[in-house]
């Protein structure tokens, strides 16, 4: 299982790029035979790639991401392969319909996910901690990020990846954040979302590995992830039966 | 007691009369002393950060007043400008001879603090926060600037680095006749004093370039070739500028020819090459090169930075890091050494309330070491450290960080901003301060 971390040097300026090395490390714990590799801008995205994530970036930094990944089309065309994507804000962002900039009100995207960006409106910029239980045939638990984003998002079509208990998500008026379908995972959530959620991430080793989700034991670093959920959703006043993560 | 004994009726136009006036101006400044010890007498600061509180707050034209007919150099960064102040403070005669302010005070207040304690000193140099220099910069125009570096910190709360690089330029068009001394290794500095005209440029590498991979003027790719320092645009003309100064290893050189061997009592290589940019603005001053050796040879802990305190029979030293700029410096320092080790990590205003900045820093050289986790954030760097392959323990106290490591341990401790600032209380309170 081959974890790609695209382009670090534009993409993930908030630990973002701490999601690649957790689907590794965790991979690895598990027995899978597991490689990681970090493709910097310029560099020639791998065939081979199992997992693709994306961070979140800047506004200059995203246009160039969305120029690379247009250039080179592989993640664009997703029906002939068998590949999975993590993307997070503006990862999550390029890879939609449309998104926006400082200097553009609308540049296009990639089209992989049905979603497009815009300027938020009569609002402050998205910052802060946020809370969202993920849709009900992911079967996980709470999840945690912290977001801080520009735009507003809307799903034109598909499911979002979960509804927002507390904090904003994809837009002020929706209540919900990201998308998912079985190929891809996108969201706001950064902290990094996996090492906040480790069973998002070992969904989406599983997703590639035939064994499935249940015969994955907990690992050591899940009692400090417990910990650290704990901390933070007692802070947001969650009850203790929905803090509970981890098997 | 009648009602109108206690109505206010009539005070508040008095004291609208009051504002602007010496009579007012002598009257906040004393208010501000009073707030200040009662701060100091209960023990909850030094009670300097509120006098500055109240006197720049009751008194909007401090600033400006204080600052007329002063030498202001002015010194900021992201990291290293706290030691660097005090090292250029040094260089140019001491806090006898020189105004500066107080390790961390370092917005509008704290400034105007500073300098209404002036005295008969004329020359000041203050270190300033990043975000705020531009708005000091207004009300007290500088004569000269030292500006280091610019890389990410609490992206949260302060606009990202490129916008500060931005309002930077645009201060420094205001004020055109001032003295820049610019650190253009960093291609936001290079960025900001583009076109300014009197600057006297230098270059100490600065490792932390991922802040910095797009080009500032037309958002491109900024290529770095780390081997020889250099970068440079790949679309447009964007690039390191020529500099005045070079500084490699310990090895600093103007016009090409070696002037000096750096020296200074504080430890790292972060402090070299501060101590390099102290040494640049002496010389530049007229200092001989003497003088400047013996002030940076003989500094000793800024702010609590970099004593040892003694310990239950274990030596502690301390450092602040809070981005990751910060600890990729602190991590080079401590690579020839396998110390133990305390980190600790708060997640306050201050500190930036998210954590997610950890995984932007590479911990396994701490792999080889005893590493033991604080702070009220305690379990984001213990997972952290885990996946990063660092073993470590977790602990609740000072106390009990300390006491794990064995008698006569020389140990190090690391922490971010509020979490630093505690752990200086507990040595202070504590320890014993040998050096």
């Amino acid at each position: 299982m081959k974890v790609v971390q695209l382009f670090p040097d534009l993409l993930g300026t908030y630990g973002d790029s701490g999601n690649g090395e957790i689907l590794f490390r965790r991979a690895r714990a598990r027995g899978v035979g597991a490689s990681y590799q970090r493709v910097f801008y310029g560099d020639p995205i791998p065939r081979d790639g199992d997992i693709f994530v994306l961070g979140g970036g800047e506004d200059g930094p995203m246009q160039l991401a969305r120029d690379a990944l247009h250039r080179d089309g592989f993640l664009g065309d997703l029906s002939s392969t068998n590949h999975q994507i993590l993307a997070i804000c503006a990862g999550l962002q390029i890879l939609g319909e449309r998104f926006v900039t400082s200097k553009s009100p609308s540049s296009p995207g990639l089209g992989v996910i049905p979603i497009v960006t815009e300027r938020i409106e009569n609002h402050k910029r998205i910052v802060g901690e946020v809370v969202v239980e993920a849709d009900s045939a992911l079967e996980l638990p709470i999840l945690t990020g912290y977001e801080n984003h520009g735009g507003e998002s809307r799903l034109l079509e598909g499911v979002p990846l979960g509804r927002v208990i507390s904090g904003v998500g994809n837009s002020y008026s929706s209540k919900i954040d990201g998308f998912f379908n079985d190929r891809i995972i996108g969201t706001y959530m950064h902290g990094p979302v996996l090492a906040r959620n480790p069973l998002l991430a070992d969904l989406i080793i599983c997703r590639l590995e035939p064994k499935g989700l249940n015969s994955f034991s907990p690992l050591e670093v899940d009692r400090e992830v417990e910990q650290l959920r704990e901390n933070i959703l007692s802070q947001r006043g969650m009850s203790l039966s929905r803090r509970i993560g981890l098997r | 007691m009648k009602k109108d004994l206690l109505s206010l009726d009539g005070v508040t136009e008095k004291v609208a009369d009051l504002i602007g006036t010496s009579r007012y101006q002598r009257l906040v400044s004393s208010l501000a002393e009073a707030v200040g010890s009662v701060s100091k007498a209960t023990k909850r600061g030094s009670g300097e950060a509120l006098s500055a509180m109240v006197l720049s707050k009751l008194d909007s034209d401090a600033l400006s007043r204080f600052a007329k007919s002063k030498e202001l150099i002015y010194v900021s960064a992201t990291n290293g400008k706290t030691t660097t102040t005090a090292m250029i403070t040094a260089v140019l005669g001491g806090s006898d001879a020189v105004i500066t302010n107080k390790a961390g005070n370092n917005m509008t207040a704290g400034v105007t603090f500073a300098l209404s304690r002036a005295g008969e000193r004329n020359l000041a140099v203050l270190e300033v926060d990043e975000s705020h220099l531009p708005i000091v910069s207004k009300r007290a125009p500088a004569t000269s600037y030292v500006l280091m570096n610019l890389s990410r910190d609490q992206l949260d709360r302060v606009s990202e680095v490129r916008s500060i690089a931005e309002k930077w330029r645009t201060m420094l068009a205001s004020n055109p006749s001032a003295r820049v001394y610019a650190n253009v290794s960093d291609p936001h500095i290079a960025y900001v004093v583009r076109d300014h005209s009197d600057v006297v440029s230098f270059e100490v590498g600065s490792r932390w370039n991922l802040d910095a991979t797009v080009c500032p003027i037309c958002e491109s790719k900024v290529d770095f070739r780390e081997d020889i320092g250099d970068y440079h645009c790949v679309s447009c003309d964007f690039g390191k500028p020529k500099s005045s100064y070079v500084f490699m290893g310990d090895e600093l050189y103007r016009g090409g020819k070696l002037v000096a061997i750096i020296k200074t009592s504080l430890p790292g290589n972060f402090n070299l090459m501060n101590a390099a940019v102290a040494t640049i603005v002496g010389v530049e001053r007229g200092i001989s090169f003497e003088a400047i050796e013996s002030a940076l040879t003989t500094l000793s802990g800024v702010g609590g930075r970099y004593s040892i305190y003694k310990v239950s029979g274990r030596f502690v030293t301390a450092f602040m890091a809070k981005n990751p700029a910060g600890w990729q410096q602190i991590i080079e320092m401590l690579s020839d050494s396998t110390q133990p080790l305390i980190i600790g990590i708060n997640a306050n205003v201050a500190d930036g309330k998210d954590t997610s900045w950890l995984y932007d820093i590479d911990f396994s050289p701490f792999g080889d070491r005893e590493v033991v986790v604080v702070g009220e954030r305690r379990y984001d760097i213990a997972v952290r450290l885990s996946y990063g392959g660092v073993s470590h323990r977790v602990v609740d106290t000072y106390g009990e960080a300390i006491n794990s490591f064995e008698e006569g341990s020389e140990i190090t401790y690391v922490g971010n901003y509020t979490e630093f600032s505690s752990a200086l209380r507990y040595l202070n309170e504590v320890g014993e301060e040998i050096k």
